[in-house]
């Protein structure tokens, strides 16, 4: 499974967490095991705000894929600017990039 | 200490004398004695019969206010001092504290505020936030204005072929999907895509408030990948 992140200004969050070929997007499972190798599925087909509906969800030599939102809000880190792809996350939480640092005491 | 009441008046002058000694009096000259009643004690002599041009020097009084002193009323004053009179205007804007990269913007009748020019834009009956966001992505930038104008830029370097035949022409063989820095309010937005190379032009899809899918048109069948500025206009709120 590979995980393009889209970075986008938004004021929501981002949390997956990885069964096998489902994710748990935001609290909503999405099962991604109908997808067979060589087949691809429009993101609209997909009800979820964190997937674009312009956006290819595919299979290609049995590698699941797919990007999705990373949604930063201000004052982002550059690593969440600009994400690296996530190559074969484990089961459990995925790990994504701190979106937001919190101004200096005193700055705001 | 005694007080000899039987010759008030000379005590009087024992005690003017202790004072002279005490405010070191003696050192000012009061050859010149002006009005003896200016401080109304006339009967202490030689202690209030003060030269006034000799006690303004002593206090350190300069030229200046002493033009100030013999004003009338507050007008005057404030016109001798090129003073303004109080205003609540003023009087708020005294009290803001200012830092680098703000602004000062009323918020009503006689109430200001500090703003940040660059910031997170918000917009609630009114400019909440600051002027204007920016954000520099790895899929481009965009620029959001408080007027509720947002431009998205992205320069493709990959870019796109025109090597699948469209009709009498020749496109990009797949659609390249680019999802905005920021997203727009809906899908009313203007998005385009210019190739840098001459006999190729930008066609889209209908976008998204979100992302656009672009492919590039060319006249011949050409499989060299040209790189492309990516444009999204609109609405932000």
């Amino acid at each position: 499974m590979i995980i393009t992140l889209i970075p986008q200004r938004r004021d929501t969050t981002l949390v997956v967490s990885r069964a096998g070929d489902t994710l748990l997007i935001n609290g909503e499972e999405f099962d991604f095991s109908v997808i067979p190798d060589g087949a691809s599925l429009p993101g609209r087909a997909v009800p979820c705000a964190m997937i674009e509906d312009l956006s290819i969800i595919d299979r290609i030599d049995g590698v699941l894929h797919l990007s999705l939102y990373l949604p930063l809000g201000a004052n982002p880190p550059p690593e969440a600017r600009f994400p690296a792809p996530i190559v074969n996350p484990p089961d459990g939480p995925i790990d994504l990039p701190v979106t937001h640092i919190e101004p200096e005491a005193g700055n705001a | 200490m005694s007080i000899n009441i039987a010759d008030p008046m000379a005590e009087a002058a024992n005690l003017g004398a202790k004072l002279r000694a005490a405010l070191r009096l003696d050192d000012v000259d009061f050859s010149d004695v002006d009005p003896p009643s200016v401080l109304g004690f006339s009967a202490l002599d030689g202690l209030v019969k003060v030269n006034p041009a000799t006690l303004k020097a002593l206090l350190g009084v300069s030229a200046f206010i002493q033009t100030l002193l013999n004003d009338a009323d507050q007008a005057t004053a404030l016109t001798t001092l090129g003073a303004q009179p109080i205003n609540v205007l003023l009087t708020a804007l005294a009290a803001l504290t200012t830092a680098n990269g703000k602004i000062i913007k009323a918020t009503g009748l006689n109430t200001v505020a500090m703003m940040d020019v660059i910031g997170t834009v918000a917009y609630l009956g009114g400019v909440a936030g600051a002027l204007y966001e920016e954000g520099s992505y790895a899929n481009g930038t965009y620029i959001r204005l408080a007027c509720n104008l947002q431009i998205c830029h992205y320069l493709d370097a990959t870019g796109q072929s025109t090597d699948t035949v469209a009709g009498p022409l020749f496109q990009s063989a797949a659609a390249m999907t680019w999802s905005f820095p920021a997203p727009f309010a809906s899908a009313a937005v203007f998005a385009i895509n210019s190739p840098n190379a001459l006999a190729r032009w930008g066609q889209k899809a209908a976008p998204t408030a979100t992302a656009v899918n672009f492919r590039q048109l060319g006249v011949s069948n050409n499989a060299t990948l040209v790189p492309q500025h990516c444009f999204a206009i609109g609405p932000w709120r």
